[in-house]
């Protein structure tokens, strides 16, 4: 990796601490992903993924170590500079779509899209992830699949130049998880979008540029595919 | 700060949950209401009667003397500090009223200065004509009196003096800032325009009837601002000396001015005591909604904190929720209450017949209403919010760990509950599952079913007092007041009357008691001694004997004075009671009474005389009041025989002051009636807005426990039983509680300070707690149906997605 690294961590720590109980999530961890990357994290549950993307998005600190994304250490930022890191660099997808269930699907992307000063367009946006139709369509009222597209545009409302996806698929049947990757896959190619997805599942790790295995909050491995496999290709 | 998508949030979530809002909003309504009315209320009495004092020039105090001639008034007006002083020859009389059948009350016949305008209490003429002077045999009726016997210019009243008849014209009617209470002392609680009138006539005419031409027996002094009343009361005192003049009467303690500063207190009282009870209330279930929103939006708040929101950001949406049924709240309590207040008080004024009447739009309680809404909500959202603005994002974002579990004490203590079912032991060990949600769920049950309790128990509590007055001190069924001293013979020529059951005739007397530098008036009544109708209690309820050597004291004198048994006192009449210098008599306390209504002292009747005869030229076995037990198909016919009785001042008739009472009792009825009412639809709102919050949690247990293979009913009984144990937690401590809100409150309205005539003390009827503890408990149990209901068509795969709580 000749230019600078987009994100970095070095010698990365993170503990919880719960009454008598400790629990070391991370365990110096030194990583780095450059811009326009397609990472993937795999490891069994419990490993310290979660944890891991949680750190890069300034969702949590380390106990003790270094974030630095975009030449910046992170994890020295107070609480304003953190909101305003994720506002600006950031864009997540979780599992679990996390939409606001009061909320239409547009109204979903319009909640991200208030803070910036130069969104995306929303209908954009819905038209990229192919929901135009359902715009107006509360959460409850949309599939799975449809779900997770609203959860991406949102992500991507504030166009930020890291898009970090926690188990994106591990709620959808195959062919809909292939269609959500695909989505990641252009949005990565053709717009060049830095994304960093972690998963249990090891067959999405073939599409990856960049695929770091995490054991025991340690990193087990990193590999650069020299020839990322196409997501229709992938069975799971 | 928040955007245009978190408002439509809010909006969509508050509808989702309009009920509980609803609830929330209501309350904040009435406790805004309250106060928007009795603040303004108060505020519109304090002014009217603080305009009518300073309009009509109040006396700063007053002074009674036997006898002075009319000219000292000139030497008073001439000493510093006097700014107006008018010299007065005030008699009681007896009055006839009506024509066909006349009725005798008791009146107090006030002659005033015709010759120039009146310097102090000015009267404002409501109907009619002022006074000419000299001899015009006119007088100025007090209006409510008028009013109350539909007496109107230009009508004829008779006034007996000593048995001598005398008719005046009304020339006109009148209201006086002296009089805003008509009340014959201070003594007397209640106004009694029906058995008491006032009447203003020229100072000449009624010193001609009584025999005491070109001469007063009290002064009423205005004081100049700057100077110094007490000094100023001193120094005409000092120059009355020589005439026999009692202690000046201070215009804190003049009848009317007091008791209108002690019902205006009582409804400040009223006027923070109430509102503070709603809005507490509102406080409480608001907490406990919005905190249980927050755990529930925990991954709602992560994403926030996820998307870039700030903390204060998250924080403002989540406490603009508490805040917006606050302001919806707020503003209809305003509505409500501006609508209500001047219509209130308009009526208020004309009860009171103030002779100045000030309504203002309630402008300051309604911005001051609407600013205790959005504080109250403020105090009931801002922890939830702030805890919702704190929780770390990668937290909110990932599953609670799951609550300790624990074995309770209870599992150890008690033997049965170790051995039960895991099923019957699981609704006592979640009570300490979660502490806050069983905590906030048996205090809401207490607040509700102790505000379904209140009022009630304030209800109970009146009609206590008012059934013992009754009972005890009222227990004759007529009272004959006499203008002058009777000997005990009109006792046996009225016991010989057809229908007459058995009569008492009594000595009664204001005195004034010293102890060392304390003093205290009271009135002195001499009684039988073995009179069976001589019902004297102590507070325990035992009775307490009267003896020869002493007097018995109620509770109000032995407070002021600091008296116990065996204390003595120095006992002493006013001056114009007596034609010759007053004495003092010492006197010992032999026993304390609990007195319900009025500051008495007893003594035997012939031991009153014995003290007194000499300064009262007293006849043998001296009365001036009887107590007479009639059958009641005679008691028309004694009423009219006593009426004809020489120097009879009134005949009061039991049945009608109970009817009195009743009416007067019925409006402080409806009042609280009206706020029992409000009270249980907040109980119900508590408990329900509770209740519907513990079941609602609990959707993700309940899919668990049907996956794994609960029956609907088992789940739901669980559920049930938990509830049901916190149910009866909250009922018991809410009585609790009840018999303290009721006690503090009569506490701060009945304090020696704001009431001390009335010995008024809480007093719950066995059937108010078990109404209230019963209507609590029902509530709670019905409250969580439409929950249940929700559970029972559960969706179970969108139920085990969420997060247990």
């Amino acid at each position: 990796m000749s230019q600078k690294p987009l994100i970095e961590l070095r010698e990365v720590s993170k503990i919880y601490r719960r009454d008598r109980f400790e629990v070391r999530a991370l365990n110096r961890v030194n990583l780095q992903i450059a811009r326009g990357e397609f990472a993937v994290v795999l490891g069994p549950s419990g490993c310290g993924k979660s944890t891991l993307l949680n750190l890069i998005g300034g969702l949590d600190t380390p106990t003790a170590g270094s974030v630095i994304v975009d030449g910046e250490d992170i994890s020295r930022y107070n609480e304003a500079q953190l909101s305003a890191y994720r506002r600006h660099k950031i864009g997540f997808v979780f599992q679990f779509f996390n939409l606001v269930p009061t909320l239409t699907a547009r109204e979903n992307i319009e909640l991200a899209a208030e803070l910036v000063a130069n969104p995306r367009p929303v209908d954009e946006l819905l038209h990229a992830v192919g929901l135009y139709e359902r715009v107006n369509h509360f959460p409850g009222e949309l599939s799975g699949g449809e779900q997770q597209r609203v959860a991406i545009a949102r992500a991507l409302v504030t166009r930020p130049p890291i898009l970090l996806c926690d188990e994106p698929t591990g709620e959808l049947d195959s062919a809909t998880g292939k269609r959500i990757l695909t989505l990641l896959r252009t949005l990565n190619r053709h717009e060049g979008q830095t994304i960093v997805l972690v998963t249990h599942n090891s067959a999405i790790a073939e599409i990856a540029d960049h695929v770091i295995r995490l054991r025991d909050g340690q990193v087990e491995s990193e590999v650069y595919p020299p020839q990322p496999a196409e997501v229709e290709s992938l069975e799971w | 700060m928040v955007g245009g998508v978190l408002w439509r949030k809010i909006r969509r979530e508050m509808w989702q949950m309009r009920w509980l809002y609803g609830a929330i909003a209501t309350m904040v309504m009435l406790g805004v209401m309250l106060f928007a009315v009795a603040s303004s209320l108060y505020r519109d009495m304090y002014l009217s009667y603080t305009a009518s004092y300073a309009r009509y020039r109040l006396e700063d105090f007053g002074i009674q003397v036997r006898s002075a001639p009319r000219t000292v008034v000139a030497r008073i007006r001439q000493l510093p500090g006097v700014a107006g002083v008018e010299g007065r020859l005030v008699e009681t009389v007896a009055i006839e009223v009506g024509s066909r059948n006349p009725h005798r009350l008791m009146g107090r016949l006030i002659g005033i200065e015709t010759r120039h305008p009146l310097q102090v209490n000015q009267l404002r003429l409501m109907e009619g004509r002022f006074l000419r002077g000299g001899r015009d045999r006119a007088i100025l009726l007090e209006s409510k009196f008028a009013s109350y016997h539909r007496l109107r210019p230009h009508d004829t009243l008779t006034v007996l003096w000593r048995g001598e008849r005398v008719r005046f014209t009304i020339a006109g009617l009148v209201r006086s800032p002296e009089y805003i209470y008509v009340v014959q002392s201070k003594q007397q609680v209640l106004p009694s325009e029906d058995v008491f009138g006032v009447m203003f006539a020229p100072l000449e005419v009624v010193g001609e009837i009584t025999g005491q031409s070109e001469q007063i027996n009290e002064v009423r002094v205005a004081v100049q601002p700057g100077f110094n009343r007490e000094l100023v009361a001193r120094a005409v005192e000092h120059l009355l000396r020589a005439y026999g003049a009692e202690k000046p009467v201070m215009r804190e303690d003049q009848p009317s001015y007091y008791l209108l500063e002690s019902a205006t207190r009582i409804l400040r009282t009223y006027s923070v005591l109430f509102p503070m009870l709603f809005l507490s209330v509102s406080i409480l279930t608001l907490y406990t909604l919005q905190m249980r929103m927050v755990l529930q939006q925990r991954q709602i708040i992560g994403l926030l904190h996820a998307l870039g929101y700030t903390r204060l950001q998250v924080l403002w949406h989540y406490l603009s929720m508490a805040l917006v049924p606050g302001l919806m709240g707020g503003l209809m309590g305003v509505g409500a209450g501006v609508g209500l207040s001047g219509w209130l008080s308009r009526g208020y004024m004309g009860f009171l017949a103030l002779p100045v009447e000030r309504v203002e739009p309630p402008i300051t309680p309604a911005i001051v209403g609407l600013l205790l809404a959005l504080g109250a909500t403020f105090a009931g959202g801002i922890l939830p919010a702030w805890q919702a603005s704190c929780i770390p994002p990668a937290q909110a974002l990932r599953p609670p760990a799951p609550l300790m579990g624990r074995t309770l004490m209870l599992d150890r203590w008690i033997p049965f509950l170790h051995r039960a079912r895991l099923l019957y032991r699981l609704p006592v060990r979640n009570l300490t599952r979660a502490p806050r949600r069983t905590v906030v769920g048996i205090f809401g049950t207490a607040i509700g079913v102790m505000l379904a309790m209140l009022a009630r128990g304030i209800i109970d509590s009146r009609e206590t007092v008012i059934a013992q007055y009754l009972n005890q001190a009222l227990s004759e069924d007529l009272r004959v007041g006499f203008t002058h001293f009777q000997d005990s013979g009109v006792v046996e020529q009225v016991r010989n009357w057809r229908g007459v059951l058995r009569v008492e005739g009594t000595l009664e007397l204001p005195v004034r008691l010293r102890r060392g530098t304390q003093e205290y008036d009271a009135l002195l009544k001499g009684v039988e001694p073995d009179s069976p109708n001589l019902q004297l209690h102590n507070e325990q309820g035992e009775p307490v004997a009267l003896t020869a050597n002493g007097f018995l004291c109620g509770q109000v004198v032995q407070q002021k004075l600091g008296l116990e048994v065996g204390d003595s006192v120095a006992l002493s009449l006013p001056a114009e009671f007596s034609d010759e210098d007053t004495r003092e008599h010492p006197v010992r306390v032999t026993g304390l009474v609990w007195e319900t209504i009025g500051t008495m002292v007893y003594m035997p009747r012939s031991r009153v005389r014995q003290l007194f005869r000499r300064e009262l030229l007293l006849p043998p076995d001296a009365i001036n009041s009887l107590r007479v037990w009639v059958a009641p198909e005679y008691r028309q016919e004694v009423i009219q025989r006593l009426e004809r009785l020489p120097e009879v001042g009134a005949v009061a008739v039991r049945d009608d002051l109970v009817a009195r009472m009743e009416a007067l009792n019925a409006i402080a009825r409806r009042f609280l009636a009206f706020m029992m009412a409000f009270g249980l639809v907040l109980a119900f709102s508590v408990i329900v807005s509770i209740v519907t919050v513990s079941v609602l949690e609990r959707r993700n247990e309940v899919a668990t426990l049907l996956t794994i293979g609960f029956s609907r009913q088992q789940a739901h009984g669980l559920i049930m039983a938990e509830n049901i144990l916190f149910l009866t937690l909250g009922t018991l401590l809410g009585l609790l509680f009840g018999r303290g809100m009721v006690a503090l409150f009569i506490a701060i309205v009945a304090s020696p300070e704001q009431m001390e005539l009335i010995a008024f003390r809480a007093h719950i009827y066995p059937h108010t707690y078990l109404m209230a503890g019963l209507g609590g408990w029902l509530i709670g149990l019905l409250a969580q149906l439409p929950a249940l209901r929700i559970l029972a068509r559960i969706d179970l795969v969108a139920s085990l997605k969420e997060r247990a709580l």
